[in-house]
């Protein structure tokens, strides 16, 4: 298995990890009556405001201590680190094709959200089809990036 | 995942050249060993200029490293 690969599968796991426990710490919360839920629109864009920096603040110490793991497992091994840091034409190629696929399904998730609203459900609907579509797109793009790696694009 | 049309004898001209690893190669191109498994399995097609870079450290030609499979 190659590193991009690893990195990938890492991502998912983060990815799952982060929502899971965010998701869990907020229902919680919830059930604590620790929000106010008079104003739903106002209650799931504070909970997404909060998510967006908990997510990229995760994210990079994540890859931080990825990036120590792989390093350390390299050297134990006697592997070449040189690939570690090369990200060539052909990465570039498969980041942009898993990424347009990323970007339709996020788009996708959007306008399931807009139905339901056309729809007369609660907007708690719209957000959950809006985190649904975003958190589908990172783990799809993540799984293309290895079926791109492995079988070739 | 569709295979690429174009081939290509990189993996006959590694050897012919004092056994080239694909790692060596790669390091010499700017590119990941990855990358020249694909390219020697036909399932990357490279840019231009990767092409040029692996014409340069053979000594050949593109065409003499690069072939178009025809398809009937």
């Amino acid at each position: 298995m190659s590193h991009q690969e690893k990195r990938n599968i890492f991502n998912i796991a983060i990815t799952i990890i982060l929502t899971l426990i965010y998701a869990l710490i907020i229902t919680a919360k919830y059930q604590n009556g620790a929000f106010d839920t008079t104003n739903l629109m106002r209650f799931w864009s504070i909970i997404i405001l909060i998510y967006i920096p908990i997510s990229i603040v995760g994210r990079i110490i994540s890859m931080i201590i990825y990036r120590i793991v792989i390093e350390v497992t390299y050297e134990v091994k006697g592997e070449n680190k040189d690939d570690l840091d090369i990200v060539d034409e052909r990465d570039k190629l498969i980041e942009l094709k898993s990424e347009r696929l990323s970007a339709v399904i996020f788009g996708v998730g959007f306008i399931t959200g807009l139905v339901t609203q056309v729809f007369n459900l609660e907007v708690t609907y719209f957000f959950i089809a809006l985190v649904s579509g975003g958190l589908a797109s990172d783990i799809i793009s993540n799984v293309m990036q290895i079926i791109y790696h492995r079988k070739g694009i | 995942m569709a295979k690429s049309n174009v081939n290509n004898y990189i993996r006959k001209l590694r050897f012919e050249k004092d056994e080239l690893t694909q790692a060596e190669l790669a390091k010499l191109v700017g590119v990941s060993r990855q990358t020249i498994v694909a390219i020697e399995k036909g399932q990357y097609s490279p840019s231009l200029e990767l092409a040029f870079k692996l014409a340069k450290v053979f000594a050949k030609s593109i065409e003499e490293i690069f072939y178009l499979e025809e398809k009937h």
